[in-house]
């Protein structure tokens, strides 16, 4: 990390928060903030269901781990409380998380996320601002940064900001947007009509865009035209593709409630929603042994066998006993013609359950017999 | 809860205010102080909590200010609340009223000297019974206005229930008539505005209604997904507002379905109207809590469409409705059309829609700086108004949330809604710069604070405002300003001698033009001061002043003198 990196990050976060504890035996001490943990007995038994193991598993973490890994700790409670609205607990855990992986983008992000909700906006932009530091290419940020200045009234920041954005990704409909919004702002309707209109093109459901396109009309004089995309006008906001706070959304239920849903949808045949709740579930619980297994065979149904590979190998590594491993692995090798591998792995998973007979008939496939 | 720990609640947030205000830093000079108590205006809105979170408890009331008795001096109006809940006693109540209290409206006259100018001690009294008003619903808003063209200030009344209009009968008592005009609404009304839609001389009558709402069906919504708190209303919960056309000799006529406003539904909570296209006659704008607002375009035969969305003013500038509490209408820009701003929800920003001289409006929120520091606060009465008499309108609005604020739940307040207001001052380029910080200790009071009424009670030449609290007492901000500036007041009457609600007035100095519109709506569930009252910053001489009527007539008043008030008839 760079000092420039480091003492803005400090500088950030010390700001943000108030006394510190000091709990890292390795490298450099820390310093820590105290988390106001929400009471779990407070909420409803869903949310309890949600918080309390992530509380319990943390606070077994917490008393073994440090460094890297107590950070990552604090930043997956962080996760768990941002999703469930508890936004001080949720700031303070992305504050130790922040501090103690401090070349992580994640928990700057996270923090302005929510200071940017609760209208602490000069500390939001600042944050944004360290995570593009931390992270150049994550888009999110930017965009969030961009649009947040157009609030704030800084115009030509906001239009730095997002054309640097859309430069490297012109399908960002939210940046297109912001864009527009700049261009309507300084009365260049003709520009703001392209923006808005190319961003709807990516992104037809943002019902808001054809309000802000209407009165681009109208003030263009086209009024049948700005009658008609008034007339559709609607409250959902272009989408910001953002695969950090989809992790985030996803921690609002336990790992096994998107595995029922995901195996319901495999029931149905629909291969594409399975996965998308398999991946949620496994950004809850990574390492969700039943989730590793089925995100594999839908990864395989699906002929993608080079992903599929990668949740086998971490079913295998963090579950050795699960014969699912090597044999899906041998599988794998079976289809790209590798024999040899495809005959050790299926031994693997014999050595492991002598009774599976998939395995077993693999094998006889493999030997011609 | 017992009676006793009710008590103790009560006197700790009683205690709250003077510590908050003592905390703040001492300003040059406090602008506004808070003058309730010491001129006898005590009254504390009650509403009724009890720990069940009524949706109605916690909306609030509003306040009027009037002359009731034409003596030339503004009299006060407010609106009261009472228990909520079937079978709940004030042994319920979480905040009881001090005993004696009586739940009802209250009417306090201003004894000020008659033609006492400006007022040397400023001293009300309640006159609520000698008045003859009971006014015992559950109370909301209030409207004032001369209904009979007798020169006498009558009152709509608004209720969570039955509507009251009370007619002056011109000796110092009301009497109500409702039945006989034929106004009531029993639904939740909550601002109404008296508007002469077809300039026959007579006002008539715009009530807005908020939403369907039945506290024995009430629920309980979380706060962080833990702590119990208010729910907002129901989606599509919102009712329609009724239009009664003044026939004279006290009636009216329901023309609400025939002039088109049942066309739309919202959720009413601020009113203000103006001739906002220049095409001679009224319009309507209805600012609804959480849906798009309304614009009744007058189309000049008992008929309004509504054009909020092409006019750009139906949502705010991203094409997201928003919460719209509190609003007013002015010409905050000096450009000589009707403006708009009202006041929205926390994680919302207040909102300022700028006329393009047409009935066209474009959401400046942001440029104007408007937007950034209202992010934070819920808020409810506003208006345009000169404070410091320098000759451009800015604006002041009341806050007060609506859920429960976190971080005072957790601070374990006892009542956890409470924001402080704020203060904006025109930079006379139609920016605005947020001055509330340097404004006066007033300004540290942290309150729930629904209704502002404006209007200059003391008759000194600038302009005070009544703050309604929700479950708290009235403040009386009193404008302590210098008197550096120069100012000149009016008080416009049309040929039957009452108030000409809708009249424009054109004040002329030097070689800009300062327009008003004659208005005692807008704001959020008050009446105003009908009475323009204009700065003119370091210029004393003598102005001209054109007024054009809503009937067309038009006369222009030369050298008019300043720093004291005029009546000018058509």
């Amino acid at each position: 990390m760079t000092l420039r990196r480091a003492s803005l990050l400090t500088a950030l976060l010390l700001t943000a928060c108030g006394e510190t504890t000091p709990p890292s035996p390795a490298g450099p001490p820390v310093e820590l903030v105290s988390v106001p943990h929400p009471d779990v007995a407070d909420f409803k038994a869903d949310v309890q269901a949600a918080i309390g193991p992530a509380r319990a598993a943390f606070e077994q973490q917490s008393a073994v781990k440090d460094g890297a890994a107590l950070g990552e700790a604090f930043g997956k409670l962080g996760l768990v409380y941002q999703a469930h609205e508890q936004q001080e607990a949720a700031a303070a855990c992305f504050i130790n998380a922040a501090s103690l992986l401090p070349d992580d983008h994640r928990w700057p992000y996270h923090l302005a996320v929510l200071r940017e909700e609760t209208g602490e906006f000069t500390d939001a932009l600042a944050l944004y601002e360290a995570t593009l530091q931390l992270d150049p290419t994550y888009s999110p940020a930017a965009t969030r940064q961009g649009l947040l200045q157009i609030q704030l009234g800084d115009a030509d920041t906001a239009r730095a900001t997002l054309q640097s954005v859309v430069d490297t990704d012109r399908q960002n409909a939210a940046a297109l947007a912001g864009l527009g919004d700049l261009a309507r702002d300084r009365g260049d309707h003709e520009r703001a009509r392209a923006l808005y209109t190319e961003s709807l093109t990516l992104d037809p459901a943002a019902s808001q865009i054809r309000y802000r396109l209407g009165l681009v009309y109208r003030a263009l004089g086209q009024i049948d035209e700005a009658r008609a995309a008034l007339a559709g006008r609607g409250e959902r906001i272009p989408r910001i593709r953002d695969p950090l706070l989809t992790i985030m959304q996803a921690h609002k239920h336990p790992a096994s409630h998107y595995i029922d849903q995901a195996n319901a949808a495999i029931g149905q045949n629909d291969l594409r929603r399975s996965a998308q709740l398999l991946s949620y579930a496994l950004a809850v619980e990574p390492e969700h042994e039943e989730g590793l297994v089925a995100m594999g065979e839908v990864l395989l149904a699906a002929r993608q066998d080079d992903a599929a590979r990668g949740q086998f190998e971490t079913l295998s590594q963090a579950y050795p006993e699960n014969v699912y491993g090597p044999y899906y692995l041998g599988l794998i090798a079976m289809r790209s013609g590798d024999r040899d591998k495809a005959i050790r792995l299926m031994d693997e998973a014999l050595a492991i359950d002598p009774e599976f007979d998939r395995a077993n008939k693999a094998l006889s496939r493999l030997r011609g017999n | 809860m017992n009676r006793s720990r009710s008590k103790a609640l009560t006197a700790r947030i009683s205690a709250l205010a003077p510590l908050a205000a003592a905390l703040l830093p001492a300003a040059a000079a406090d602008l506004f102080v808070d003058d309730a108590a010491k001129t006898g205006l005590g009254f504390t809105h009650f509403n009724g909590m009890s720990g069940e979170h009524y949706f109605t408890e916690m909306m609030g009331a509003g306040g009027a200010v009037f002359d009731y008795d034409n003596d030339g001096d503004l009299d006060v109006y407010l609106i009261q609340g009472r228990m909520q809940g079937q079978g709940k006693t004030l042994a319920d109540a979480l905040f009881p009223p001090a005993d004696g209290a009586v739940l009802s409206d209250r009417l306090f006259r201003n004894d000020c000297p008659a033609g006492e100018r400006p007022c040397t001690e400023l001293r009300f009294t309640d006159v609520t019974d000698a008045s003859r008003i009971v006014a015992d619903g559950y109370g909301m808003g209030v409207a004032a206005a001369d209904i009979d063209n007798d020169g006498n200030v009558d009152l709509y009344v608004m209720n969570f229930g039955d509507n009251q209009l009370w007619r002056n009968r011109g000796d110092g008592t009301f009497e109500d008539i409702t039945e006989q005009a034929g106004v009531n609404d029993p639904r939740w009304s909550v601002s109404a505005s008296f508007v002469d839609i077809n300039a026959d001389g007579l006002l008539d009558l715009y009530v807005g209604n908020y939403v369907k709402h039945d506290n024995a069906k009430q629920r309980v919504c979380k706060l962080a997904q833990r702590f119990d708190d208010y729910c907002g209303p129901l989606r599509g919960a919102g009712d329609t507002d009724r239009l009664f056309l003044n026939l004279g000799k006290g009636q009216f006529r329901d023309i609400s379905k025939s002039s088109g406003i049942t066309s739309a539904w919202g959720g009413a909570l601020g009113i203000s109207t103006a001739d906002f296209d220049g095409d001679g006659d009224l319009d309507i704008y209805v600012a609804n809590d959480g849906v798009a607002n309304q614009f009744w375009i007058n189309q000049g035969d008992l008929t309004f469409v509504d054009d909020a969305l092409l006019a750009g003013v139906s949502v705010n500038k991203d094409g997201m409705a928003e919460a719209s509490m509190g609003v007013d209408a002015g010409d905050f820009d000096g450009d000589g059309d009707i403006d708009l701003f009202m006041t929205h929800l926390r994680q919302e920003t207040n909102t300022l829609y700028v006329n393009d001289g047409q009935g066209w409006f474009e959401d400046r929120s942001i440029a104007m700086g408007l937007a950034a520091d209202s992010y934070n606060f819920t808020g409810f009465g506003t208006a345009w108004f000169d404070y410091d008499n320098d000759g451009a309108l800015d604006l002041f609005s009341v806050n007060g949330a609506v859920r429960k604020i976190e971080a005072l739940l957790l601070a374990d307040d006892p009542y956890p809604l409470h924001q402080t207001n704020q203060l904006f001052h025109n930079l006379g380029d139609g920016r605005f710069e947020e001055v509330t910080a340097t404004s006066g200790a007033v300004f540290a009071l942290s309150e729930v604070s629904r209704g502002a009424a404006f209007g200059d009670l003391d008759n000194d030449g600038d302009t005070d405002i009544v703050v309604t609290n929700n479950n708290g007492p009235v403040r009386l901000m009193r404008n302590t300003h210098d008197g550096a500036a120069h100012w000149i007041g009016l008080r416009i009457l049309d040929g039957n001698g009452r108030d000409a609600l809708g009249a424009t007035v054109t004040v002329r100095v030097d070689k800009t033009a300062r327009v008003r519109t004659v208005r005692s709506d807008g704001s959020y569930a008050s009446a105003n001061d009908p009475r323009v009252l204009v700065g003119l910053g370091q210029r004393d001489a003598p102005v001209d002043v054109e007024v054009l009527w809503v009937d067309g007539k038009r006369r222009t008043f030369p050298d008019l003198t300043a720093d004291r008030y005029h009546e000018l008839t058509p």
